[in-house]
């Protein structure tokens, strides 16, 4: 399902991409908002930036390294407590998936 | 007893002599909660009044730095074997098992945590109305909004049902609020105060701020709060030995030692109302010493659209891991394959907004956007941070209005989400650049009040908020006026 | 049809303490489930990664020993999919591409291969986080209505290993596989013996043909089984006049097959972007060059050492460094025993294997070296026989009983007393006189009475002698 005009969005790719499901209402009025937003975002295009570096930190601080202490914990109650456990192993999904 | 007019600082004196008046304190609180917070709603979750008075009681005894002050959190910070939600129903049932690094000098210290205030979804918001248990409202005005995202914990500071709150500001999620409730909301130099227990919205814009009734209080508990923290790689030992308390009492500063510089950019579109009331604020500042330039900063117009980028970038990544398996709402997922089981909580977990924001934040660092938005986001984010950087070492601190308008009305921008963005306008830059920013009540514009907004350069917290208690003096603080409630 | 092959090798660093981001024990493989965990390899909301300082420098140990460059800024990033292993549901590793580097860039590793070496190249390095395991209820994810899922091993720290496509055979990814698991274990990085310490993907094509990518190898001898499997299947293709699909396939261990992953697979995007949470890390030349003179002896270096200073066969020298555990071993119980030669013999032949017959790993090792070299002393001045050295090698190894108290209790030593022997010998002689009339005619049948008098003997008598003496009376 491509919706939208020259941005398209391709809504069923976008659900798989975010693993959200929306119902059909909800993707329509989702996918006019997105397009809004992203004609907001476009103002972006009218700067030249091209001779500027990425910021992906914003301070210049470096990392930190941590010493290899290791340092046992008891996360198994509160596992227990609050995850779906089978035998102290946490269930989950099958992992086939059926198209 | 009556508590509006204490704050921090006269908790801490008045516990600290007397553990019996203590009790009397919590007593009067929570009595005052009872009555007020069902009109407000600025509590997700409320400690158990017992407990938190016996240990305060025994904390004041204890001779503590903090004597049992009651401290309110923002619910998408971490609190151990308390329900922490995000303000989401996909958090609904979550109790962490270990304490945000703030919490934990607060508990330290001798605070005791008295609630976990109402947010924006994920503090995905401006105005708390995108929470899950329903929106927090202005207690100067019910029909209102607070702002957002940490609603409930500017309401509650607000509304005298917490002395001081701890928050957490993204694009101006402290500042915002503080701005439409009269309070001091500060948001200091990412880093200055550990993420490690945050929940992560955008991390590299995330900062955990301090909301009070007074300039003072802030300082008093960032003194707290505030460190190098081993387990966050982004924190930072603020490079001061002096405490924050202390340095902004400090009687040797005054107005005529700072300069602030207006960004005119940051005048457009603003309510003539909350313009004239600031006007008036900057004028009486200026004649009581304070040097202020004006300048223009044409790149500022981007900050806005490259805020969002990156943080719904980040936020897609950031929420990826609720998915219904360890934590959170589940499930029975027997026979049910990943894919859908994801989906399907992912669906029903999050609201309209977050949803918006992470299918967009996804699309934007897909293969074929990510050049086009996210880099090129980060570009004019370095690109800003040089300029503002240059306009603070040049003009001083940026002054401008936090919010252009005051508090608006219940439902009035919920269902745009670019009007909800343009309340960000002002705040945003901060998160950007990284510096600190801070919001002080200015006075009241058709009865709903107005904040100032200082911006400056990372690291400059110190001298900000010595700026900041200058200017309390001068045009009084948030802790003389209180909403008429209860 | 020439065979193209260039391989992805996960190593998991398990010779550290704690995980790559936490704290958490990296002990699990002796723990119960779910107990090495904490709210950082939970992925827990808040929990922030702060990178372990170990992993660093035995990463660039080992980019050091393949001659990789390393880069001089440390950066992680986030790797989104989701899946049931994954707690966060993106993996923090490295990549290549703008704002992001990879570890360390190309190098190379020479493998002897048919008396000649080739070299393998290096094209990349990283360092990413190990998810969680998952087992089935049912054994097979298809037959089981959920997962299970551990999450002791989440956040294990893995050196990733890509190689350009510069081998031609099962043979030579196996030769290359052995040569980097010898040396990882030298460099203190993994002990490549524990179940899951490696896991390898392989893209195999043949000449003009497209990649196909096998993922999930997780054993040496699978390694040869999968690539075989696949190459004679791209050949028949070819063969019967078809085309090779590029597509990603998985090692059915089980069945000895690689299998299609679902046709209609939906294609990953990734999404990678700088981890916000790590901040880049300066990798200094001070920090490298301390590294790099801290090195251990890396295990090719110590086989040419092995071979020119204890005279051993480049097969022995090869065998005895394949493990750094075993090299030292040897060396040590050199200092209690000086042939090498025949020392070498007996930790090959028979020390192996008795490792080997209980699951291979130096941990079922308990007796010290010097208690071997004693063992070989005791043959070589004839204390005892090479029959009854075979016989209690396994309990001075396994259980760490002292050779010479083994002897004494259970009586083992070899009998050379003439007298003895004399008198056993009459005593066979008059037990079996149509033997000695046989013998006296045959010379062949002397070793049926000789037999007779080593069963008197439980094996004990000293062969030569019995010969000698047997022999000596028949000519009386
Ligand atoms: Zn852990």
């Amino acid at each position: 399902m491509l919706l939208g005009g020259k941005m398209g969005f391709d809504i069923e790719r976008l659900m798989r991409l975010a693993l959200i499901y929306v119902d059909e209402d909800e993707a329509s009025r989702l996918v006019n908002d997105l397009k809004r937003i992203m004609d907001f975002f476009n103002k972006i295009n009218s700067l030249d930036v091209e001779s500027v570096d990425p910021l992906y930190h914003v301070l210049d601080a470096s990392g930190k390294l941590r010493s290899d202490k290791p340092e046992p914990k008891d996360t198994i109650e509160w596992i227990r407590r609050h995850s779906r456990v089978k035998g102290d192993m946490v269930v989950g999904p099958r992992t086939i998936v059926e198209e | 007893m009556r508590i509006e007019h204490i704050g921090v600082a006269e908790y801490i004196e008045n516990a600290r002599n007397d553990p019996e008046w203590v009790s009397e304190y919590y007593s009067v609180l929570f009595e005052r909660i009872g009555k007020v917070e069902p009109e407000i709603n600025s509590y997700i979750t409320l400690a158990d009044p017992e407990k938190a008075v016996k240990n305060a009681v025994e904390s004041a005894k204890r001779k503590t730095t903090l004597a049992g002050l009651p401290v309110a959190v923002k619910d998408n910070i971490s609190t151990k074997g308390m329900k922490t939600t995000c303000g989401s129903r996909i958090l609904s049932n979550y109790v962490p098992p270990y304490d945000a690094t703030a919490v934990r000098s607060i508990k330290e210290h001798g605070g005791v945590i008295l609630g976990k205030t109402n947010l924006d979804e994920f503090a995905m918001g401006s105005t708390t109305e995108t929470s899950f248990y329903g929106p927090t409202r202005n207690p100067w005005d019910l029909d209102r909004v607070p702002g957002g995202s940490s609603g409930g914990s500017a309401a509650a500071v607000a509304a005298r049902i917490a002395p001081v709150s701890l928050g957490s500001d993204t694009g101006g999620s402290v500042r915002n609020p503080a701005s439409f409730t009269g309070t001091v909301g500060f948001k200091p130099t990412y880093g200055v105060i550990s993420r490690y227990g945050l929940i992560a919205y955008a991390s590299s814009l995330d900062q955990i701020g301090i909301i009070g009734l007074s300039v003072e209080d802030i300082a008093l508990l960032l003194d707290i709060v505030s460190g190098e923290d081993p387990r966050d790689s982004t924190s930072i030992a603020y490079p001061s030995a002096k405490s924050f308390y202390s340095s902004i009492k400090d009687g040797d500063r005054y107005l005529g030692d700072f300069k602030a510089v207006l960004v005119s950019e940051m005048w457009r579109g603003v309510d003539p109302d909350v313009n004239t009331v600031l006007k008036a604020v900057i004028g009486k500042l200026e004649s009581n010493g304070l040097e202020v330039t004006e300048i223009s900063i044409p790149e500022i117009e981007y900050a806005l659209p490259t805020y969002y980028i990156i943080a719904m970038a980040e936020a897609s990544s950031n929420l990826a891991r609720y998915s219904g398996m360890l934590f959170g709402i589940s499930k029975d997922p027997s026979g049910v394959d990943w894919v859908k089981y994801y989906s399907r909580i992912r669906g029903i977990g999050f609201g309209r907004e977050v949803k918006r924001r992470i299918i967009l934040g996804s699309y934007i660092l897909s293969e074929g956007f990510f050049d086009q938005y996210y880099l090129k986001a980060l570009k004019i984010r370095r690109l800003l941070k040089q300029r503002l950087v240059k306009v603070y070492g040049d003009h001083g601190f940026i002054i401008s209005p936090t919010t252009p308008i005051t508090a608006p009305r219940l439902g009035e921008n919920i269902d745009d989400p670019l009007k909800l963005y343009a309340l960000d306008v002002e705040t945003v830059v901060a998160n950007l650049v990284g510096g600190p920013s801070i919001s002080v009540p200015a006075g009241f514009a058709g009865g709903l009040p107005v904040g100032l907004q200082i911006t400056g350069p990372p690291l400059s917290d110190l001298d900000m908020l010595a700026l900041a208690y200058r200017i309390e003096e001068i045009i009084g603080s948030g802790k003389t006026h209180a909403p008429p409630l209860g | 049809m020439r065979s193209i092959i260039g391989i992805e090798l996960h190593i998991q660093v398990n010779r550290v303490g704690s995980k790559l981001f936490c704290s958490c024990p990296t002990n699990y493989y002796s723990a119960e489930a779910n107990r090495n965990t904490c709210p950082v390899c939970l992925g827990l909301p808040g929990s922030l990664p702060v990178v372990n300082y170990s992993v660093i420098e035995k990463a660039t140990r080992l980019a050091l020993a393949l001659s990789s460059r390393i880069s001089g800024s440390l950066i992680f990033v986030r790797k989104h999919y989701f899946y049931p292993d994954l707690p966060k549901n993106y993996q923090i590793s490295q990549y290549d591409r703008a704002g992001m580097v990879p570890f360390a860039s190309g190098g190379y590793l020479d493998i002897g291969f048919g008396g000649s070496s080739k070299r393998i190249r290096i094209r990349r390095i990283n360092i990413e986080e190990d998810p969680a395991k998952i087992s089935y209820p049912e054994g097979d994810p298809l037959k089981s209505p959920y997962s299970l899922i551990d999450y002791n091993r989440s956040g294990m720290p893995l050196l990733e290993i890509v190689t350009e496509a510069d081998m031609e055979s099962s043979k030579e990814v196996r030769a290359f596989l052995e040569k980097i698991l010898t040396l990882v274990d030298y460099l203190d990085i993994c002990d490549p013996d524990l179940e899951g310490a490696f896991r390898v993907d392989a893209n195999i094509s043949i000449e003009g043909g497209e990649r196909v990518e096998v993922k999930n190898i997780g054993s040496l001898r699978d390694v040869e089984k999968a690539i075989n499997y696949e190459l004679t299947r791209q050949r028949n293709i070819i063969r019967a006049g078809g085309s090779v699909k590029r597509e990603t396939r998985h090692w059915d261990s089980a069945r000895g097959v690689t299998v299609t992953s679902r046709a209609k697979e939906y294609e990953e995007d990734y999404r990678y972007f700088p981890d916000p949470d790590l901040p880049p890390i300066e990798i200094t030349k001070e920090f490298i060059d301390n590294v790099s003179s801290n090195m251990p002896e890396l295990p090719w270096v110590r086989a040419e050492r092995f071979i020119e200073s204890y005279g051993l066969s480049r097969y022995e020298a090869n065998v005895l460094t394949s493990r750094r555990w075993l090299a030292d071993y040897f060396e040590n119980a050199l200092k209690y025993y000086g042939n090498p030669s025949k020392l070498a013999d007996l930790l090959i032949n028979d020390f192996l294997g008795i490792v080997n017959e209980h699951g291979g790993s130096p941990r079922v090792v308990k007796g010290s070296p010097d208690k071997v070299g004693k063992l070989l002393s005791f043959l070589d001045r004839g204390v005892i026989s090479i029959k009854i050295l075979k016989q209690i090698l396994p309990d001075v190894v396994l259980r760490d009983l002292d050779p010479e108290e083994i002897i004494r209790s259970r009586g083992l030593d070899v009998i050379s007393d003439r007298s003895v022997i004399e008198k056993l010998v009459d005593e066979v002689f008059r037990e079996n006189p149509k033997a000695v009339e046989d013998a006296k005619k045959n010379p062949k049948a002397i070793n049926f009475l000789i037999g007779k008098v080593m069963a008197k003997t439980r094996g004990k008598a000293h062969p030569a002698i019995v010969r000698e003496v047997v022999a000596r009376k028949l000519r009386e």
